[in-house]
């Protein structure tokens, strides 16, 4: 029998190829459909997820679900009292993505560019963020802040940070330290960073901005994402290997330096980890051939942690 | 340092492959955008140093490879080093001349020269490779080309002939050789090195001379028999012995014929000498012998002779002075008055052999000239000419008047059998078994009735030139001898070859070698040796430098280390080859070095 194409119904999408279900539609279908995949994925996981303290009552609104209703208060004083917890009123989440030229590069035309593959990982995190009800906000940014979402908790404010994402262009190159600071200005109270960028950027005033954040009580998530071309050097005849944003060129034999090149990369990985371990930041290494779920395993684990 | 295939050096240019390729390919490689240059970079920084000194090393590695690699397709060779070292010698053309020639049966310390030089040539050969080319030339001068082991082969079933070889022609057709030959080479000499058999030869190519450095034994030979003119009658005839002697004493030597009684005598070798030995008609062999020494082999020498009784002979009483001649020849034997088959007629057709004389009377001559045509005679008499001189070199004729003659003419244009001649016309000829004159032998024709030389002209006429020529020749092993017409096969021993009349004969060892027409003998080669070959002083290593400039010189037992050397060089293929190995395993070394960071 022919397969047939996956759907929502019948298949985990955030276990697939993520070229894959780019195929099946736009960005908020597949966006859904992974999400509901994973959401899933967790209900069955004997990791609940969210923090469930309470916080404090709040009248009830049209349109709030029954089972928040809290119906000792209303035997009691007759009034409709709704529940809210902690995590639902008190995390704040800033997605930093970074739209430079060199995100938007693929090493094979069946990948994703590092950009696809983010703004997807994103919008299925902010949905995530969002159904949690946890105010979510964006920034893009290339050499300069490009576009600013403040967080908001409203389960339709998805609909803007996807908006946001899709209408993102590529940048020219990349200056990360203004827009980390501009998450100053968005997060007033101790909330959650997560920065998705491929990390071609000084490392140091990289890390200096993001160790401000730390200490200004932030949790941050650096999720660094690598096509896997870039980890392994391929080739065999000489090759002028161009930089798109700086326009810097070098040639060289990739069977010569393929070994070293892959020991270079280790080696920034690492650094990368060290530092960010150093400082309290999450650090994860997302190759764009990552399953979506994986990828958002991963982030979501390890904002659970941070929050 | 030489090289066995130069042509192939024109292939160095492909050294030059590896660093064209390295300039090409870094013209214009293809651009690739690539977000992680910062990394390329980082790690460029860091090894760029070590990868190139890696990338050096490789072209290096690479163009030496390829630098080697037709060195060794170019057959290098080099005189300059120990073959110890490097191992077998460069493939070359040897050629490898033996001389057995008669003087290499000499004996010294109870061994023959020749088995030292056979010994020596087989050393010589043992050290030739597959590769080589071998030429091997001996004293018959037959090129044998071939294997060591064949030749060695051919070396056991060579004997000292009794040849003559003249060096200097020997290593000119060994030059000749090496001028063919592709690959380069040298000549080898293995000679007792007589001074008589080296002879001046312009060689330019490596020569080696390998020779006895013992002292040459004193030799005595017999250079040659001095026989008595033949057929010999019934009172025999004289022989001499000729001799090559290193000493100035007189020396026994026997001489003997046939199964006869041994005569021996003392003689310096002069003709003077001479033995008179007698025997029964035939032919019949004569053995001259002397004494043995350390080269037996110029020893002995025999030749065959013609005994044949006195001839019978029947005249007429009405030549005055013929048959006085006759009578006299009668009485001391040298003939027999007889009328049988087998008489010499004077002055009449018949018998075995017939002596005509023109008529005198003119009105016989067409009958005397139809006799002439019915016996199928080529001459015939013509017209009486006038007085003239005999020309004859010969002493009992010489200078003798004639009155008149008539012309002999030859009815075709064959004037073979001419014997004697007045003012260049025939006067006297042979025509098979008939003897015309052109006189009459009395007065009124010729003055030779009245000279001293008459009887003995006669004698001779009768008992060796009426009953036909014998042909006795001489020669050496190897001469090229010109066989009589009639000739037919030539009998050595028991062994007969046929050969054609007028053509040559080429002996190959000594002794009497008879001439058959059919069944009869009709004369004998009597083959010597070359007296030279009894001279067994050697040459000095100093006059052979001046007859072959730029020889070198070794003992013979020492010939075998020293061949191969000189001009040929050294085979450097070998090491060459190990060195391509060498640099391919660098090269894969340092390629998979780098593959393995790939």
């Amino acid at each position: 029998m022919p397969r047939s194409a996956p759907s929502f119904h019948d298949t985990r999408l955030d276990l697939l190829d993520p070229a894959e279900i780019a195929r099946l539609g736009g960005l908020e279908v597949t966006t859904e459909g992974v999400v509901e995949g994973f959401l899933n994925g967790l209900h069955r996981s004997p990791r609940r997820g969210f923090s469930v303290e309470f916080a404090e009552h709040r009248m009830y609104q049209l349109g709030d679900e029954p089972r928040y209703v809290d119906w000792k208060l209303l035997a009691r004083t007759d009034r409709l009292y709704v529940k809210q917890f902690e995590e639902e009123t008190n995390l704040r989440a800033m997605l930093v993505f970074d739209t430079s030229r060199s995100m938007d590069w693929s090493g094979a035309p069946a990948r994703l560019s590092k950009l696809a593959y983010g703004q997807r990982l994103l919008a299925a995190l902010a949905l995530v963020l969002l159904r949690q009800r946890d105010a979510t906000g964006l920034i893009l940014f290339d050499d300069a802040v490009r576009q600013v979402v403040p967080p908001r908790a409203r389960l339709p404010h998805w609909r803007t940070l996807l908006g946001a994402l899709s209408a993102s262009s590529v940048g020219r190159g990349t200056a990360a330290e203004p827009a980390l600071l501009q998450v100053m200005s968005q997060l007033r109270r101790r909330g959650l960073v997560v920065f998705v960028s491929d990390l071609l950027m000084d490392r140091d005033v990289t890390l200096k901005a993001l160790r401000f954040l730390r200490h200004r009580g932030h949790q941050v998530l650096v999720l660094h994402l690598m096509d896997p071309a870039e980890r392994d050097l391929d080739g065999a005849a000489e090759t002028r290997y161009e930089d798109p944003e700086t326009g810097e060129s070098l040639v060289l034999r990739p069977a010569d330096w393929a070994g070293w090149y892959h020991e270079t990369v280790r080696g920034v990985v690492t650094q990368w980890r060290v530092a960010c371990r150093s400082h309290g930041i999450a650090y994860e290494l997302i190759t764009t051939d990552t399953p979506f779920g994986l990828a958002l395993r991963q982030a979501m684990v390890r904002s659970t942690r941070l929050a | 340092m030489g090289f066995t295939s130069p042509w192939v050096l024109a292939g160095l240019v492909t050294a030059a492959i590896p660093l064209l390729l390295h300039l090409f390919a870094r013209r214009d490689p293809p651009t690739v955008v690539f977000p992680a240059v910062r990394y390329l970079d980082q790690t460029a920084r860091r090894h760029q140093r070590r990868l190139s000194l890696q990338h050096w090393l490789l072209l290096l590695v690479r163009t030496l490879l390829l630098v080697a690699l037709v060195l060794a397709a170019a057959g290098p060779t080099s005189p300059g080093l120990g073959r110890g070292f490097l191992g077998a010698h460069s493939p070359s053309t040897l050629v490898l001349i033996v001389d057995n020639s008669l003087s290499a049966g000499a004996v010294h310390d109870g061994v023959p020269v020749w088995d030292e030089i056979r010994r020596s040539a087989k050393a010589v050969l043992a050290r030739a490779t597959a590769a080589d080319h071998l030429v091997l030339l001996a004293a018959d001068q037959f090129l044998r080309r071939g294997e060591a082991e064949g030749l060695g082969h051919i070396l056991d079933s060579l004997v000292p002939t009794s040849r003559r070889v003249d060096l200097g022609d020997a290593l000119r057709a060994g030059q000749a050789i090496l001028r063919g030959a592709r690959l380069p080479g040298e000549i080898i000499l293995l000679s007792d090195l007589q001074r008589s058999a080296a002879t001046a030869a312009a060689i330019d190519a490596p020569l080696l001379v390998g020779r006895p450095t013992w002292d040459p034994p004193l030799n005595n030979g017999i250079a040659g028999l001095t026989v008595s003119a033949q057929p010999w009658g019934g009172d025999g005839g004289l022989v001499g012995v000729r001799f090559t002697s290193d000493t100035a004493r007189r020396l026994p030597f026997t001489v003997q014929l046939d199964d006869g009684v041994p005569q021996q005598r003392l003689s310096t070798g002069e003709v003077g000498h001479a033995v008179r030995l007698t025997g029964v008609a035939g032919w019949r062999v004569l053995r001259a012998e002397l004494s043995p020494d350390e080269l037996r082999a110029d020893d002995m020498l025999e030749e065959a002779i013609r005994i044949l009784p006195p001839p019978e002979v029947s005249w007429q009483s009405s030549d005055t002075y013929l048959a006085t001649a006759a009578d006299v020849l009668v009485e001391s034997g040298r003939i027999t008055l007889g009328r049988g088959p087998s008489r010499i007629s004077l002055g009449a057709f018949g018998g075995a052999a017939s002596v005509i004389f023109p008529p005198s009377d003119p009105a016989q001559l067409g009958a005397l000239n139809r006799t002439l045509a019915g016996r199928g005679s080529r001459w015939r008499y013509g017209p009486v000419e006038g007085a003239g001189i005999l020309d004859s070199s010969v002493m009992t004729t010489q200078g003798v008047r004639i009155h008149r003659y008539r012309r002999l003419l030859s009815q075709d244009s064959d004037t073979t059998g001419v014997l004697l001649t007045v003012g260049g016309s025939p006067w006297l000829v042979r025509d098979e078994q008939l003897l015309l004159f052109g006189s009459r032998l009395d007065p009124t024709w010729t003055d030779l009735p009245f000279t001293a030389g008459f009887v003995p002209f006669l004698d001779r006429l009768l008992t060796r030139t009426a009953r036909g020529t014998l042909a006795s020749l001489h020669g050496y092993p190897g001469d090229r001898i010109s066989v009589p017409d009639r000739a037919t096969a030539v009998v050595v021993r028991s062994d007969v070859r046929a050969v054609e009349g007028g053509g040559w004969f080429v002996p190959t060892g000594v002794g009497p070698h008879f001439l058959l027409e059919g069944a009869d003998t009709v004369g004998v080669i009597n083959v010597g040796f070359d007296p030279r070959e009894s001279t067994l002083e050697r040459i000095t290593d100093i006059d052979a430098k001046q007859l072959w400039p730029g020889v070198r010189f070794s003992d013979l037992t020492a010939v075998a280390g020293r061949a191969f050397q000189a001009g040929i060089g050294v085979d450097l293929r070998g090491p060459l080859l190990w060195l391509v190995a060498l640099l391919a395993l660098v090269e894969v070394g340092l390629a998979s070095g780098t593959r393995r960071r790939s």
